[in-house]
């Protein structure tokens, strides 16, 4: 009996996805989170203190009032994600395109042995059709392995803002950091019971709010902080919802396969008396070509809207209000 | 002539076996990206994670989608060719031994 053996098995490409080597992880038990809760807690105490020590000399208090929010809540759950899962992704992706890419590289190598191995035993219309119908499948194929490898590029493009967000966490999470350990310190200097809330008056009193104009400017940044990183969390809502329309490349595959004529409802091949119209073979060919073109081509266009997106986010996330922050002297270390 | 007639149908029985191995080819593809696109936990439980269920839904569904209809449109050209290479092997009144053994399942 004759058998054909598969040239290139799936095995050998469709490997095990490799993952990327981005160290930005934010580890949520990290004391970094106890000390900027504490600071959270005490600015909005030290907010409502001053508040009512300030009423109560018919002066109104110039600073912030912090929302109360975790700093885990707020910085690292909305931004979960494993970024060299994601790359991974793209990965698997891309081998599936080259998987398809493959399987045509199979048909095509079979179809050697069939028609030229075999020594053109199986010859006339039903094996020239038959081998143009095949060449379509093998060319579909071709153009949807094409199609997949490019679909990684957007992976690659979500991987790439992914990145960008966490790098912009981490700096917010530092700035935060630096404003929190410098506030605790200046506020717990009034924080103590009786004496410190007197020394808060006498201060105010003497020097007016210049006095405590430290404390107050370092409560504006990080209140400025927590807003931003709220306009972040807005930015990445909107960004991820424009995400499904980059994905319409892989809608079109359904199309570029629908291009293959159906043999179940129209037995072309049985029978010696076949009547193929490679004309409309060879029609149908250019159309999964074209098709195949067009699908290539969105899928570029889908990464340049990505990388406009990848632009584009710095906008929102890093706002003109963080340009602004400056840590206060001493603050940092 | 006979003989001609018999070696095609015995390669276009080889194809046709191998065409088998190239849908099944196609189903280990499907099922490489389902694994690890469409069930990864990248995406995390915060504000990427409706990422998963659009990559779900928005790529590897189409993707699968599109596959199938490549694994149709192969079963029934290889249909067809069982057909073409039955016909051949019954030329000279002898059923080889593939499409013998191919002849109770050939429309699976």
């Amino acid at each position: 009996m004759v058998t054909y053996t598969i040239p290139t098995e799936m095995s050998s490409v469709l490997t095990t996805p490799e993952e990327g080597d981005i160290e930005l992880e934010i580890d949520k038990n990290d004391d970094k989170f106890d000390t900027l809760n504490d600071a959270i807690e005490t600015c909005t105490g030290f907010y409502s203190d001053a508040q009512s020590v300030a009423g109560k000399v018919g002066i109104s208090f110039p600073g912030p009032q912090i929302q109360q929010t975790s700093a885990v809540e707020l910085f690292v759950e909305p931004f979960s994600g494993d970024w060299n899962g994601i790359i991974a992704c793209g990965d698997a992706v891309k081998k599936a395109g080259l998987g398809l890419q493959t399987v045509a590289e199979n048909l095509l190598l079979g179809m050697g042995q069939l028609f030229a191995s075999s020594g053109g035993e199986w010859e006339g219309e039903t094996a020239l059709s038959f081998n143009a119908h095949m060449g379509i499948h093998v060319a579909t194929y071709q153009g949807a392995g094409m199609v997949v490898s490019q679909g990684k590029l957007i992976f690659d493009g979500i991987s790439e803002v992914a990145q960008f967000i966490a790098g912009l966490v981490v700096e917010l999470i530092d700035t935060a950091l630096d404003l929190a350990v410098w506030l605790l310190e200046k506020i717990a200097v009034y924080g103590r019971p009786w004496i410190g809330w007197a020394k808060f008056v006498a201060d105010v009193i003497q020097d007016g709010w210049a006095a405590i104009q430290g404390i107050i400017d370092a409560m504006t940044s990080l209140y400025d902080t927590i807003t931003a990183v709220f306009d972040l969390h807005d930015a990445v809502k909107e960004w991820v919802e424009t995400i499904p329309a980059e994905l319409a490349v892989f809608e079109q595959l359904v199309g570029v396969f629908e291009q293959i004529p159906d043999l179940a409802s129209t037995p072309l091949l049985t029978a010696a008396a076949i009547r193929n119209d490679l004309n409309d073979v060879g029609q149908s060919s250019q159309d999964v070509i074209d098709a195949r073109r067009q699908a290539e081509q969105d899928a570029e266009d889908a990464q340049n809207r990505l990388d406009e997106l990848a632009d584009g986010i710095e906008k929102p996330g890093v706002s003109d209000d963080m340009e602004g922050i400056e840590v206060p002297e001493g603050a940092e270390g | 002539m006979t003989d001609r007639i018999q070696v095609a149908a015995d390669h276009i029985g080889a194809f046709h076996a191998y065409m088998m191995d190239i849908s099944n080819q196609l189903t280990e593809i499907g099922s490489y990206v389902w694994d690890n696109v469409a069930l990864t936990d990248a995406y995390g439980s915060g504000l990427l994670s409706p990422l998963r269920d659009y990559i779900r839904d928005g790529a590897c569904r189409p993707f699968g989608d599109a596959l199938s209809k490549g694994r149709t449109s192969m079963f029934a050209a290889r249909s067809n060719l069982w057909d073409v290479g039955h016909d051949f092997d019954m030329v000279d009144g002898v059923v080889s031994e593939y499409f013998e053994s191919t002849a109770s399942f050939q429309d699976e």
